[in-house]
C-alpha cells in the first residue's frame, strides 16, 4: 500500500484502501500514547501550523499534541470570522503561512471547500479540520478506528447517525467513510436538518429512532448548535431533546454490545442525555484519546515520508 | 466600401441557397449576388474572401454587465464591447448596478456617450429603484427620454409586491418591458443547487422554488397589470412550466436562457472541486433542467439567449466558494456553447440565430433585420468547422471568470460587421499574415 | 548469487551465538531479547528457543519498530510502513540484547538505541547480528557476530529465515544500483 496524496482534505476523495490503511497506520500510534515518553523523533524539524477561522479548543489540542508528539514544531494562527471579510484575503494569509516554510497547514473554516480551495494553492500538505458543512475527515477516522477497535469491523455493521445532519461536516464525513467500508447507514434527523437527496449518497432514513435503535450497532449522535434555534430551524431546545434526543429510557432498546459515539462538545440534555453519555456503552472519551493516534498517523503519513514511490 | 465574398448566408427567416457575395456601403448592405458573378461597379470596393464560411445577422444580447461606471477594474465600455465583438454581438444591453446606478439620466447619457466610441450599440437599461434598494420608484420617464431601453433590478428581486405592481403599471405607460431578475431572497440562502449534488460537496442548496415561485408572482403580477414582462436567466424545469402556463393564457411574457444553463449543471459544479467559475445566480440546474431548458429553446417556449455577461476581477474569484461573487463572462463563448447544441440536433442553426438575434432585439425594441438588400450591416460570420480550445489568454474581457477556459469548441465566431465596418477580425488577418510569411 | 550459509551452517551459528550470549550474561538474570522488524524479529525467536532447549532459561522478548526513529525518511524512496512496537515487559534496569539479521552503516542500530532509550533505561544493551558486512557510517559495532563478511557497496546480502521466507540462508547478490 502507498500513501501519496499531498493533503488530506475530504473522505469523498479518499479510497477505500486508503482509508484501511490511514486506520491500520494509526493503531501503531496508539502504542506511542501509551509509553512514560509519549514522544517520537520522526518529525523533528518539520512545522506543522494550525490555521483556525473558527473558535475550536479540542480539534486544536488533539492536532497539536499529535504533531508535538511526533516533534514537530507547532504554530498556532487564529482568525476571526469577520476579519475574514474585512482584512486579508484567505489566500493572502495562506501565501503568507507558505512564506513561514510550513510543512503541514491544519485549516478549519467556516465556508464549505475553503481547506481545497487552500490545498490548490499551497505547496505544504493540508489537513482539513472542519470547513463548514461539508467534511470533517479526521473526525470520522477516528470515529471509524473507535468502531474498529470495539466491533473489530465496520462492513455489515448497522450504524445510525442522529442530529442535525444538514450542517454536520461529521456526519458528511462518516456517511462518506462508513458507507465506502460497508457499513448499512441510516441517518435520523428533524425533516428541516435532512440534506436534499441525502439517500442519493448510500444512506436510509430512519423513520422511528426509539425503534430503529434495536438494530443499530453503533448510535452516534450529532451536536446540535444551539444558536440555530434563532434561525427559524427549530422552535426550541425542549422540543429537540423530547424528540430528537437520545433520551436514557433508550437504552433498554439498545442490543448489549451495542455503542453510543458523540463528536463533542456534547450538549447535556439536548441531543443525549446525562445517562446516556455517561453510561458504559458511551465510548465517547475513547474517541477522543484515539483522536491523537489518528492524526499522528495523517502527520506521519503526509510528511513523514520520502514522498513518491 | 466593402464586398464580403463567398458566404453561404443563414437568416432566421429568409433562405438563401447557395454562395453569396454581400456588398455594403455607407453601412448599409447595398448587393447581395451569386458569387460565380462578377460585378464591375464593385471594382473600387475591398473584397474579402471568406472562403464559404456561414454569414448571420449579428448577435443581440439583452443582458449584460458592463461595470461601468464603478468597477472598471472588472470591465469597462471599452472592453466589454471587445469581448461583444469577438463574440459576434453588435447590439447589448448593459444592466443597471453599476456605481453609480443607473438611476439617473446622467448615467444613462455617460453610458450612451461612451458606448458610440465603441462602434457597436450599448443601450443602457435603468434600475426600476434607486440605488436598487427596492424601495422608491427611479424616473422611468426621463430615464426612457435619455435612452434607456428598458428597466431592471437585475440581481435582486423586488421583495415588495405592491411596489413591483406599481412599476409595472407606471412601465406600461412608457410601453417598456420590465426585466425580471426572478429569486425569493428568504429561500435562496445557498450557493448552488440544493439536491444530490450540493448534499455530496457539503455546500448549502438554493432550491429551485426560490426561483420558480418569484417567476410566478412577477408574471402574475404583470398579467393583472397588463404589462409587458420579461424573465431574466432562467434556470430550472418549474420556471418553464410556469412560463409555459402563463403563454398559453396569451400573458405578455418572455424569457431568456444564458448558455451556461444549457450547458452546464450542478455536476459540473460539484466536480469542479469549488471552482468559483461554476458559481452563479441562478445557479447550474440539474441534468433534467438542462434538457427541459434546450428543449424549451428550439420549442420557442423561452425566447431567446442571453449571455448574463458578469466579470468580477481573479482576485475576487479567488476565493472561498460561499464568499465569491456570483456570475461568469459569456460573450465571447456565447456562439460556441450554443452551437454545440445545433451539432446534436438539439436545435436548428436558423432557430438558434433567431433566438440570438431577431427575438431578443424585438423584446427590448432594438430595430433589428435580417441579412438583405437595404438593411443595416451588421453581420457575424462564423466557421462552423473550426475547432478551438478557449484559452485565458485569448480572452478580450478584463475579466477572466469562465467555466469554459480549456474546454474546446466546434463553432467560432471569425468576423463581425457593425454599421458596415470590420470591427471584428480575427479569421482574415490570421489568413493575410500566414500569406504574407 | 553467492550461497554463504546455508540451512545446517545456519543451525551452527544460532547456537554459537546462543552459546556466547550465555556465557556472557552469566545465568541470563534480567535479560531481554528485542527484534528490530522485520527479521531481527524472527532471529530473536529463534534464540529464545534455544536458551529455553539447551539452557533451560526463558527470557522475554519484544519486537521493535524504528521506522518512526529513522534518519533517512525525507529522503528514502520506498515508503516505510509503519508497524507497532510490541514490548509488553518494562526496559528499565533490564539487559537487553538487540538483534537485527544484518549490520552495515549502523544506521539502524542508531535508530533501534534511540527508539530503545525512549522506552525506558536498561542497564545494557547489547547487539548481536547474524551478519556484519562492514562500510559502517556510524562508531557501531555488534557483541555477537554471526558470520563476518567482506563485501562490496554494490552487493546485497540476502538473510533468510524460515518462519518468513520458508527457508533459512544467506546468500549474496550483486543487483544494488549505486546512485
Amino acid at each position: 500500500m502507498k500513501f501519496n496524496r499531498k493533503d488530506l482534505v475530504s473522505i469523498r476523495d479518499l479510497t477505500k484502501e486508503e482509508i484501511e490503511f490511514i486506520l491500520e497506520q494509526a493503531q501503531s500510534f496508539k502504542e506511542i500514547n501509551e509509553r512514560v515518553i509519549k514522544k517520537v523523533p520522526t518529525l523533528r524539524g518539520k512545522t506543522v501550523v494550525t490555521c483556525f477561522y473558527e473558535p475550536s479548543t479540542r480539534t486544536r489540542l488533539s492536532f497539536e499534541v499529535a504533531a508535538k508528539r511526533l516533534s514537530a514544531d507547532t504554530l498556532n494562527f487564529s482568525a476571526s470570522t469577520s476579519s475574514v471579510k474585512k482584512g486579508e484575503t484567505f489566500l493572502d494569509t495562506l501565501k503568507n503561512i507558505e512564506a513561514l516554510k510550513s510543512d503541514v497547514v491544519i485549516i478549519r473554516h467556516p465556508a464549505s471547500g475553503a481547506t481545497k480551495f487552500a490545498s490548490k494553492i499551497l505547496k505544504a500538505s493540508v489537513v482539513n479540520a472542519g470547513d463548514g458543512i461539508n467534511e470533517h475527515p479526521t473526525q470520522a477516522l477516528l470515529d471509524a478506528f473507535t468502531i474498529l477497535e470495539k466491533k473489530g469491523r465496520i462492513k455489515g455493521l448497522n450504524i445510525i447517525i442522529a442530529g442535525d445532519i444538514l450542517h454536520s461536516r461529521v456526519a458528511r464525513s462518516n456517511i462518506f467513510l462508513l458507507t465506502k467500508l460497508g457499513a448499512n447507514v441510516k441517518v435520523y434527523a428533524p425533516p428541516m436538518m435532512m440534506p436534499r437527496d441525502i439517500e442519493k449518497t448510500g444512506v436510509k432514513i430512519v423513520k422511528d429512532f426509539r425503534d430503529e435503535i434495536k438494530e443499530a450497532d453503533v448510535v452516534m449522535m450529532l451536536r446540535v448548535q444551539l444558536e440555530r434555534q434563532n434561525k427559524a430551524l427549530f422552535p426550541s431546545i425542549r422540543e429537540y431533546a423530547k424528540f430528537f434526543g437520545f433520551k436514557k429510557e433508550y437504552l433498554e432498546n439498545l442490543k448489549n454490545d451495542a455503542i453510543i459515539m458523540h463528536p463533542g462538545p456534547m450538549n447535556r440534555g439536548v441531543e443525549i442525555s446525562s445517562e446516556v453519555a455517561d453510561s458504559d456503552k458511551s465510548v465517547i472519551l475513547e474517541q477522543v484519546e484515539n483522536g491523537i493516534a489518528v492524526r499522528m498517523a495523517i502527520l506521519y503519513l503526509l510528511i513523514g515520508s520520502g514522498g513518491e514511490s | 466600401m466593402i464586398v464580403l465574398k463567398n458566404l453561404k448566408i443563414v437568416n432566421p427567416v429568409k433562405d438563401f441557397n447557395g454562395i453569396f457575395n454581400i456588398a455594403i456601403k455607407d453601412g448599409i448592405i447595398i448587393d447581395i449576388y451569386e458569387s460565380e458573378l462578377e460585378k464591375k461597379e464593385y471594382r473600387d470596393f475591398q473584397h474579402f474572401d471568406l472562403k464559404g464560411k456561414v454569414a448571420t445577422p449579428s448577435f443581440v444580447d439583452i443582458h449584460v454587465h458592463l461595470r461601468d461606471p464603478g468597477y472598471e477594474y472588472k470591465e469597462d465600455i471599452f472592453s466589454g464591447a471587445e469581448a461583444a465583438k469577438k463574440g459576434g454581438f453588435t447590439d447589448i444591453c448593459c444592466m443597471a448596478n453599476t456605481n453609480p446606478v443607473i438611476d439617473n439620466e446622467e448615467v444613462v447619457k455617460y453610458i450612451l456617450k461612451k458606448g458610440k466610441e465603441t462602434k457597436i450599440n450599448i443601450y443602457p437599461v435603468a434600475a426600476i429603484t434607486k440605488g436598487l434598494k427596492g424601495e422608491s420608484l427611479t424616473e422611468f420617464g426621463n430615464l426612457i427620454e435619455a435612452g434607456a431601453i428598458a428597466l431592471s433590478d437585475d440581481g435582486v428581486d423586488i421583495r415588495n409586491a405592491f411596489l413591483l405592481k406599481t412599476a409595472f403599471e407606471y412601465a406600461k405607460f412608457f410601453n417598456v418591458p420590465i426585466l425580471c431578475h426572478c429569486e425569493n431572497l428568504n429561500l435562496a440562502t445557498g450557493f448552488m443547487r440544493d439536491g444530490k449534488y450540493s448534499t455530496l460537496a457539503g455546500i448549502m442548496g438554493n432550491p429551485s422554488i426560490s426561483e420558480e415561485i418569484n417567476v410566478f408572482r412577477n408574471i402574475k403580477i404583470a398579467e393583472y397589470t397588463g404589462s409587458k414582462v420579461h424573465i431574466c436567466h432562467i434556470s430550472s424545469k418549474g420556471s418553464v412550466e410556469i412560463i409555459r402556463f402563463f403563454k398559453n393564457k396569451d400573458v405578455n411574457v418572455t424569457c431568456e436562457v444564458t448558455p451556461h444553463h444549457l450547458s452546464l449543471t450542478d455536476k459540473d459544479v460539484y466536480e469542479s472541486d469549488y471552482d468559483t467559475n461554476f458559481k452563479m445566480n441562478p445557479p447550474l440546474g440539474t441534468e433534467e433542467d438542462k434538457e427541459i431548458l434546450i428543449e424549451s429553446l428550439s420549442e420557442g417556449i423561452i425566447d431567446c439567449v442571453a449571455t448574463d455577461h458578469a466579470p468580477h476581477a481573479e482576485h475576487e474569484k479567488l476565493v472561498e466558494f460561499e464568499y465569491a461573487p456570483n456570475g461568469i463572462i459569456g460573450l465571447e463563448t456565447a456562439f460556441p456553447v450554443c452551437y454545440q447544441l445545433v451539432l446534436n440536433n438539439k436545435i436548428t442553426l436558423k432557430d438558434l440565430i433567431y433566438r440570438m438575434t431577431i427575438k431578443p432585439a424585438k423584446i427590448v425594441g432594438i430595430e433589428k433585420g435580417e441579412i438583405e438588400v437595404g438593411a443595416k450591416a451588421n453581420i457575424t460570420i462564423i466557421d462552423i468547422e473550426l475547432e478551438k480550445v478557449y484559452t485565458k489568454d485569448e480572452i478580450k474581457s478584463k475579466s477572466k471568470n469562465s467555466p469554459f477556459i480549456g474546454r474546446k469548441f466546434k463553432g467560432w465566431p471569425i468576423m463581425t460587421i457593425s454599421n458596415g465596418e470590420i470591427v471584428y477580425d480575427w479569421w482574415y488577418k490570421r489568413l493575410e499574415e500566414e500569406l504574407s510569411k | 548469487m553467492k550461497l554463504i550459509a546455508d540451512e545446517n551452517q545456519l543451525k551452527w551459528i544460532y547456537e554459537r551465538l546462543a552459546a556466547e550470549i550465555i556465557e556472557r550474561n552469566k545465568g541470563m538474570e534480567n535479560c531481554a531479547l528485542v527484534g528490530i522488524r522485520t527479521r531481527g524479529v524472527y532471529i530473536a525467536e529463534k534464540l529464545k528457543d534455544l536458551f529455553k532447549e539447551k539452557y533451560g532459561v526463558d527470557i522475554p522478548k519484544g519486537i521493535l519498530d524504528i521506522t518512526l526513529y529513522r534518519d533517512d525518511l525525507s529522503i528514502s524512496t520506498h515508503y516505510p510502513e509503519l508497524k507497532s512496537t510490541e514490548i509488553d515487559f518494562s526496559v528499565d534496569d533490564k539487559n537487553i540484547i538487540l538483534v537485527d539479521d544484518v549490520l552495515y552503516t549502523g544506521r539502524t542500530v542508531r535508530a533501534a538505541l534511540d527508539a530503545i532509550m525512549d522506552l525506558g533505561r536498561p542497564k545494557t544493551i547489547q547487539l548481536c547480528v547474524l551478519v556484519d558486512r562492514g562500510h559502517r557510517e556510524l562508531p557501531i559495532q555488534a557483541d555477537y557476530v554471526g558470520k563476518r563478511i567482506q563485501t562490496s557497496k554494490k552487493e546485497r546480502i540476502h538473510v533468510k529465515v524460515k518462519e518468513y521466507d520458508g527457508k533459512d540462508e544467506i546468500y549474496i547478490s550483486e543487483n544494488v544500483k549505486l546512485k
